[in-house]
């Protein structure tokens, strides 16, 4: 499903991400961590065609990133580290926006909104303009614009920041249906724990290099994800 | 504290003009340098037509022995430049600053934030009232001379006139922001005070002009009128004749008032800024959805943002306000018009409607901050499955949406009120229509090279950013640059129907070549950002 090969960025002369090869299949929920200024977030713009890359190739259901944006887009959801949508435009609004630019017929898109919004309990501020949103409101805005038009793999760049107890249950369960379902996840978290439970695989990443990948039984063994990690970034 | 302030603010403002938020250093001193020659020549401009229209009547009125009506009537119109220049960044500039809550939550009396804010704010004034008065001083000297303590006094007036104009931009703020703060649509709340303080403004402006020139006529009046216009009065004889008295009058006019508001506005400040409207929550109730196609949407979604901001709509399109109110003016006063066009040569009156059409038409910069204005949302459109150009279309569509049906009534105006052959009414509806395509694809391009995403206040961007100085003194440049083409080269070459025949290819022309960029070179810019 998304395929990252020897993907390289530099910033000047600071590498942000080297060399850096990924693969996710279908139906794998995929961890990313790292410190902060790993390269994280650099490697998920790449992946979402929002940020040019110096050197390797992302596929994603087999196309091309670089010579084929546009197919890329339009299977997958974006969910940024920072909810920051349209202050302008009203919930329903902004969610019919995202529908219109993914050709969602009137049918299902009536009946997405409907079951996301009800389902994170937005439903009653749907008509509210963005602006007069919560942190959390706005990320869960951001997780159902992501859902309503059924991609097939969804990126998320700390996607559980901001959420409260109950929403993050909601999530961690959609993630899980996404993938059972024939799709693909792959996000970043400092929630180790998170990442632990949640994963099939994780992927560590440190000064832009990874440095472990593989299921997680394979790259934690019999420590916890947690001293792993910590061992990794002593080392 | 109120020094580090300061420094953040001034140097947020001086960014707005001057840096862009992408590119290398290199291209940064580029962008600054070509700013730099920008603003000066159109300082410079502004500043000559200013000392011309001075220089007609520094003479007579010292001959008339009325010096402090010379220095009065400069000081009222720079006034007026600081105030129309000043008022419409006021509110968002002292109350709506992004980083309100940063600083809220830092040690900081609320007072020093107001200050450093509204000292921002002076500085403005000062350039603004530099502009006008400079060449007021200098044609004075020139004509007729300062004495040392006129000299003194015009010196001292001109440090403190921007207080007075400050005390009124910041006092019409506070209202603004405290009764806007208590509703829910803040922008036509906005609109229709910032319309209403306008008119107020514009009414007590003239009335002003005309007491003056009562006074001047009868001499024997001054007393008894004078308690209304004491502080241009005193700005007058102050400048005019170095008189003590004048200044410290003008002084306190100028300070008290100052004093008072700032005081009232740093009592104030806490709970306007943080103050959130109580009204009822916008139940949402399930209806079917209308359905659009993407490049509709984001056309949607452009005039919604454009609809929302109050000083996007005042700043951004004060081209076709006015656009309106000379339409309205035009069928008002179309017999005076049409005998004064009368006696132009052949195919200069509608050569004129053209040309001052196309001028306003160049004022309207509602692209021209409209990339910049995605500032942290540009992740969404970028992540978007749509192409560049059709994101960058809808910016276009937005401004021709926005100005083209007023240019177009305009036009209708101008042709029901004046007599000109079938050819020219033509002209009079395509060159203008033109102009706002041109002006509308112009600021999308100019935004793609020198985008501002790291803003304090979107007025900022709408006002004061490199986009949107350049697009609107290059549309300014262009009709000027056509108009001195014929005046200078082709006056007997070629009459003026023909030239304009000429002048609507040329800007079709430029108009095809910029939006064949946006599809190819522009696309790819947008890409980098």
């Amino acid at each position: 499903m998304l395929r990252i090969e020897h993907l390289t960025k530099t910033y000047g002369s600071k590498k942000a991400v080297d060399d850096l090869t990924l693969h996710i299949e279908p139906g794998q929920i995929y961890g990313f961590i790292g410190h902060n200024g790993a390269g994280k977030t650099t490697t998920i713009k790449a992946c979402c065609g929002i940020m040019s890359f110096d050197e390797g190739e992302i596929y994603i259901d087999g196309k091309s990133v670089k010579t084929q944006p546009l197919e890329c887009k339009r299977v997958l959801s974006y969910i940024p580290d920072n909810p920051d949508l349209y202050d302008f435009l009203s919930g329903i609004k902004y969610l019919n926006f995202i529908c219109d630019i993914f050709s969602v017929p009137q049918a299902e898109r009536q009946e997405r909104i409907h079951r996301y919004a009800d389902l994170f309990e937005l439903t009653g501020d749907l008509a509210e303009p963005i602006s007069a949103y919560s942190h959390g409101m706005k990320q869960k805005l951001a997780i159902i614009s992501a859902l309503v038009h059924s991609p097939k793999l969804i990126i998320m760049d700390e996607p559980f920041v901001g959420l409260d107890p109950v929403a993050t249950h909601k999530l961690k369960g959609i993630m899980r249906e996404h993938c059972d379902a024939g799709g693909a996840i792959f996000f970043s978290t400092h929630v180790l724990e998170v990442a632990e439970k949640l994963c099939d695989m994780v992927a560590i990443i440190k000064g832009g290099k990874l440095i472990k990948a593989g299921t997680m039984d394979e790259v934690r063994g019999d420590d916890s994800l947690e001293d792993v990690f910590l061992e990794l970034e002593e080392e | 504290m109120l020094k580090a302030l300061l420094r953040t603010q001034l140097s947020s403002v001086l960014a707005s003009l001057t840096r862009s938020s992408k590119g290398t250093q290199n291209t940064s001193r580029v962008s600054t340098g070509i700013v730099l020659v920008i603003i000066l020549i159109g300082v410079g401009l502004i500043a000559f037509a200013c000392g011309m229209m001075f220089d007609m009547l520094a003479a007579p009125l010292h001959e008339a022995g009325l010096d402090w009506f010379y220095f009065a009537i400069g000081a009222l119109s720079a006034f007026a430049l600081s105030f129309i220049g000043s008022v419409f960044t006021a509110q968002q500039q002292l109350f709506n600053a992004r980083d309100n809550e940063l600083l809220l939550a830092m040690p900081i009396p609320p007072r020093l934030i107001l200050g450093s804010r509204m000292a921002t704010l002076l500085v403005l004034n000062y350039a603004l009232e530099l502009v006008m008065l400079i060449p007021v001083g200098i044609v004075w000297g020139m004509n007729v001379g300062f004495s040392a303590t006129g000299l003194v006094g015009f010196v001292v007036c001109l440090i403190l006139l921007p207080l007075l104009v400050l005390t009124f931009t910041c006092l019409i703020a506070w209202i603004l922001a405290a009764v806007s703060s208590r509703m829910r649509n803040k922008t036509i709340i906005t609109m229709a005070l910032y319309l209403i303080f306008l008119a107020a403004y514009f009414y007590i402006y003239m009335n002003f002009s005309n007491l003056l020139n009562e006074l001047v006529a009868n001499g024997a009046a001054l007393a008894g009128g004078m308690s209304a216009v004491y502080p241009i009065y005193a700005f007058g004889q102050a400048a005019a004749a170095g008189d003590l008295l004048a200044m410290g009058g003008f002084a306190l006019c100028c300070i008290i008032p100052f004093a008072i508001v700032y005081v009232i506005l740093s009592a104030g400040f806490l709970s306007v800024t943080t103050r959130r409207p109580a009204a009822k929550k916008l139940v949402y109730r399930e209806r079917r959805l209308a359905v659009s196609s993407a490049s509709s949407a984001l056309f949607k979604k452009e005039l919604a943002h454009f609809g929302s901001n109050g000083m996007y709509i005042l700043n951004a399109s004060m081209g076709s306000i006015l656009t309106i109110a000379a339409a309205v003016a035009l069928i008002i006063y179309r017999d005076t018009v049409s005998a004064v066009l009368t006696l132009l040569p052949e195919g200069w009156t509608s050569a004129l409607m053209v040309m001052a059409l196309c001028f306003l038409c160049g004022t309207d910069v509602i692209s021209a901050p409209s990339i910049s204005l995605e500032g942290k949302t540009l992740w969404l459109l970028k992540s978007l499955p749509v192409t560049p150009r059709v994101i960058l279309m809808s910016k276009v569509k937005t401004h021709v949406a926005v100005a083209l049906p007023v240019t177009l009534i305009a036009s209708v105006c101008c042709i029901l009120a004046l007599t000109m052959t079938p050819l020219e009414c033509a002209l009079v509806i395509v060159i203008p229509a033109l102009m706002t395509l041109f002006g509308a694809l112009l600021g999308v391009v100019v935004n793609l090279r020198f985008p501002k995403f790291d803003y304090i206040n979107e007025t900022a961007v709408i006002k004061n950013s490199m986009a949107v100085m350049i697009t609107m003194f290059a549309s300014w440049g262009v009709l000027a640059a056509l108009v001195a083409l014929y005046v200078v080269l082709l006056d007997n070459v070629i009459g003026m129907v023909p030239y304009m025949c000429i002048c609507a290819v040329a800007l079709a022309a430029a108009c095809a070549a910029m939006y064949l960029y946006l599809g190819r070179g522009g696309a790819k810019r947008f890409a980098q950002l």
